[in-house]
């Protein structure tokens, strides 16, 4: 009678058994739910595929009333980078985005939409130009135009491609009177690709990859 | 004289046991419905059906050519947001793609309500500040207030709604064109 009647606290052992198995169970079924909502990404499809449609609007929206032409001629041969581009940065574009004015004063039409679209939003941006680097159009070369860091896995990117004409002049301040023809080789990031009298200067395809900061 | 007496703290035992895998149990149950939200059907309209009505405003109703989606021609654009509800007279003049007139939800098909607005590339609150613009046609320029759909938007602010938006240019000025469903 003594013997089989000392016991003390198993109800309570018992009780926690019995809640780790319920919890257990709870966190198999969690992880039988593949993807869901709560899951790491903190952005989804729609959000994605609205920011690829807004991308890909804006450069046909800006190739169309010319801005986005004005912004990648906006080079200055001198030193071989866009005009106006931060000096720190090490490459040829513009990082940042920081200021009331944003892009604006550098980047022309094309910096202020990018800004009013994007970067108000806290969507960072990264403007690619690829483009021949020889004319027997064997290396493809990229120059950044707006290089804001690595994009993040939620990424999305659009392309256009742009046509510059022989007689394009460059937008650059105090170069406005270069046309692409008149410069010589590797003054402009871009290589003829077009010959003789083609009036093709050549083709530059434009990349902008935005994802949420 | 041990006798019954050597149990030790057992009602106590009993209540702390009973206790802890009450609470777990109640927990685990309030958990469960959370863990199949993302698969029950939502209320509202699905995000591509609000997509769908974008593209196609967009991209074929407002666009002047298809090949460029986003550049809207000024005098559909006018025509379908003219008052409010589209302007035949206007769609046949500027010949505009058929149904521009039609009510949005018609057009695409949808139960649910529509509104189109478009309105500055940085807005923030969309839904009462569209964009009025001056629109050329062939007689006469109009303000034309680019807003189209129910005027009663108190249930958009549950934010029961499907939202899609694109980049639009009307006279090479660009605008943001977003589309709610509900």
């Amino acid at each position: 009678m003594s013997v089989t009647d000392d016991r003390a606290q198993a109800h309570t052992l018992e009780a926690f058994a019995a809640a780790i198995l319920l919890v257990a169970g709870l966190t198999f079924a969690l992880q039988a739910t593949a993807v869901t909502p709560l899951s790491a990404s903190t952005s989804n499809q729609h959000i994605e595929n609205q920011q690829r449609a807004v991308a890909s609007d804006l450069l046909a929206t800006s190739a169309e009333n010319g801005d986005l032409e004005a912004a990648i001629l906006r080079w200055n041969p001198d030193n071989g980078t866009f005009a106006e581009s931060p000096p720190e940065v090490d490459g040829a574009g513009y990082t940042r985005a920081d200021g009331p004015h944003g892009f604006d004063p550098a980047l022309g039409g094309f910096g202020e939409a990018l800004n009013r679209t994007f970067i108000d939003r806290q969507i960072a941006v990264n403007v690619d130009l690829r483009h021949y680097n020889t004319t027997d159009r064997i290396e493809r070369r990229t120059t950044a135009l707006i290089d804001m860091g690595e994009p993040s896995n939620n990424a999305v990117s659009a392309t256009r491609t742009v046509a510059l004409a022989d007689d394009a002049n460059l937008t650059a301040p105090d170069h406005g009177e270069s046309t692409l023809a008149s410069l010589s080789d590797g003054e402009f990031y871009a290589t003829e690709t077009g010959t003789g009298s083609d009036p093709l200067f050549a083709y530059v395809e434009v990349r902008i990859v935005v994802w949420r900061m | 004289m041990w006798g019954e007496c050597t149990r030790a703290q057992t009602p106590i035992d009993f209540a702390v046991g009973a206790g802890v895998f009450l609470l777990t149990l109640a927990f685990v149950i309030a958990f469960i419905p959370t863990v199949f939200d993302p698969f029950t059907a939502a209320e509202t309209a699905s995000p591509v059906v609000s997509n769908r009505v974008a593209a196609g405003v967009a991209g074929d109703l407002l666009a002047s050519s298809p090949a460029e989606p986003g550049v809207l021609s000024p005098a559909c654009t006018a025509a379908f947001f003219e008052a409010g509800e589209g302007n035949a007279t206007l769609a046949d003049a500027a010949d505009c793609p058929d149904g521009i007139e039609n009510d949005t939800a018609a057009q695409f098909d949808l139960d649910e309500e529509v509104l189109v607005v478009i309105h500055a590339l940085n807005e923030s609150e969309p839904i009462g500040n569209a964009s009025t613009v001056p629109i050329e046609t062939r007689h006469v320029t109009r303000n034309v207030t680019l807003r189209r759909g129910p005027d009663d938007t108190d249930e958009l602010s549950d934010g029961d709604a499907s939202v899609s938006q694109r980049a639009v240019s009307i006279d090479d000025d660009q605008y943001r064109l977003t589309v709610w469903v509900w």
